[in-house]
């Protein structure tokens, strides 16, 4: 073989060897990523992720050591800055506890997605599709040693969120996580910065401390009921007035009511099959900030009496003898747009 | 502007309700509101304590304690003549002074207790938004789980505050 000959077969065995490397694999289809980043990883891990939110000028950020084991058993633990555990979420699919450590505190509740929704996931994701474009980036990434396809979900309205999931090539494990409004200051982002996967966890890191679920707090929020308007209507003795369609492409999903004190609030979510609002009934105004409209701080860095988690804007109004306050990670504008067609 | 975990004094904040800084002042204290969720809260709280305070009904002094003020304020012309050794010691001003300031600051908790239970806390609302969020198709995993357990220690903390 001549020497031009060589030089052709070894470049030639070079762009094959790029080729077959997974950072230029063909990318998949966007809704079969998406479809198989819905269910949890069917693989045991144990991993350390950086949690990250940023509202306004104001950040907070927080370690999580996490735990997996399939199919349902999960547990993060919530470190402080010095690596102490500040908190504690132990899952096995049906019951969910949150340990406060400081307080020496546990909480129960349902375990997330352990109720089937009032909306069919088939719905939600028909909602999904209609209201985002999906995309898959054409090289992949890598996150915590491993190769991920970057999944983007693009709302086709101004002011929602949007979306990248860096999804594990192997497992479909969601391997970083990012929220956050174009040229406004927000965002939330997870991220593992480190992943082992592990066949043998220790069942004990899963065992639930409280034997039941009913120890939720009044208020607490922890055991979502998914209700029809009918049925909440007839479980409060209330008249319930929330539409079914939002603008901006929000639809009814379902509804629950819940006790603060001696009143009872009543909670309609919305969903776009991505982005969530949340439309509160109550009987007295909830207390916000001037203007109604409440930019809420991320957990560490306001006083201890007002210490809110960076979900999003809030705007609340007076109709007849109710007050309604409505609730999302949206922008101000599209918030105000949606209030406007309830007021 | 002041950092985000520093505070104006209500001092401040209450002269600027009452449109009594100066330009420089006004636009301080603008820029530390307008980063600043707990000092906006301040300026509510002072806000409304002072609506509800300008609403109260005003009462026309008795007779009797407007002639017992009015005796006590001429008698100071005497006072001055007694040396100062001889008067009552001066902590009786600031005990005063502190009284006063006690009966204010309790009116003021006052009301804002009174105002709190005409309220409900924005707390619970937001837990249960949250933890609603985790319920998504799409999985959100320790982004959604970080921000409801990080809000219910926020509500576990301010109803042990309210309770001591």
């Amino acid at each position: 073989m001549s020497r031009t000959s060589r030089r052709i077969s070894g470049l030639l065995a070079f762009s094959l060897s790029l080729v077959s490397r997974p950072a230029f694999a063909e990318a998949p289809d966007p809704q079969k990523l998406l479809e198989s980043a819905l269910n949890p990883p069917d693989v045991a891990f144990r991993g350390r992720m950086m949690v990250t939110h940023w509202f306004g000028k104001q950040t907070s950020a927080e370690e999580v050591e996490v735990y997996h084991s399939p199919p349902n058993l999960n547990r993060r633990e919530f470190l402080s800055p010095d690596g102490a555990v500040q908190r504690v979420v132990v899952s096995d699919g049906d019951v969910e506890e949150i340990r406060l450590v400081r307080r020496q505190r546990v909480v129960s509740g349902d375990a997330v997605k352990s109720y089937e929704k009032i909306m069919k996931p088939e719905r939600e994701l028909e909602l999904l599709l209609k209201n985002y474009e999906l995309s898959v980036a054409t090289r992949t990434d890598e996150v915590a040693g491993r190769q991920a396809w970057i999944l983007e979900l693009k709302p086709k309205v101004a002011g929602k969120p949007w979306q990248r999931l860096w999804v594990d090539r192997e497992h479909g494990l969601i391997l970083e996580n990012k929220r956050f409004l174009p040229k406004r200051h927000y965002a939330e982002l997870s991220r593992y910065s480190r992943v082992e996967l592990s066949k043998n966890l220790d069942p004990r890191l899963f065992e639930l401390k409280l034997a039941s679920a009913s120890t939720a707090g009044a208020g607490s929020g922890l055991e979502p009921d998914f209700m029809t308007l009918e049925e909440l209507s007839k479980a409060t003795g209330k008249m319930v007035s929330f539409p079914t369609e939002l603008p901006s492409g929000f639809s009814f999903e379902s509804a629950d009511y819940f006790s603060v004190g001696e009143q009872t609030v009543l909670h309609a979510r919305y969903t776009d099959g991505l982005a969530v609002l949340s439309l509160f009934q109550t009987d007295k105004p909830v207390r916000l900030p001037k203007g109604g409209t409440a930019t809420v701080a991320p957990p560490s860095t306001a006083r201890p009496s007002i210490r809110l988690a960076a979900i999003g804007k809030v705007l609340n109004w007076k109709r007849g003898r109710q007050y309604f306050t409505l609730m999302g990670d949206v922008s101000v504008e599209l918030l105000q747009s949606v209030s406007a067609q309830l007021k | 502007m002041k950092d985000h975990n520093e505070h104006e004094d209500n001092v401040l904040l209450s002269a600027y309700l009452d449109g009594q800084l100066t330009e420089a002042e006004r636009a301080r204290v603008e820029a530390q509101l307008s980063g600043c969720g707990p000092c906006r809260e301040e300026v509510e709280a002072l806000r409304y304590m002072k609506a509800v305070l300008a609403a109260a009904p005003r009462r026309a002094m008795p007779p009797e304690l407007l002639g017992a003020i009015e005796d006590a304020v001429a008698s100071r012309s005497w006072t001055r003549l007694i040396p100062a050794a001889l008067r009552a010691p001066r902590v009786f001003v600031p005990a005063g002074a502190l009284a006063a300031l006690a009966l204010v600051a309790g009116l003021w908790l006052g009301l804002r207790r009174d105002a709190s239970q005409d309220f409900i806390p924005l707390e619970p609302l937001m837990t249960a938004h949250a933890r609603y969020t985790a319920e998504t198709l799409v999985p959100q995993g320790s982004l959604v789980s970080s921000t409801y357990s990080a809000q219910l220690t926020a509500q576990n903390d301010e109803q042990d505050q309210q309770a001591d």
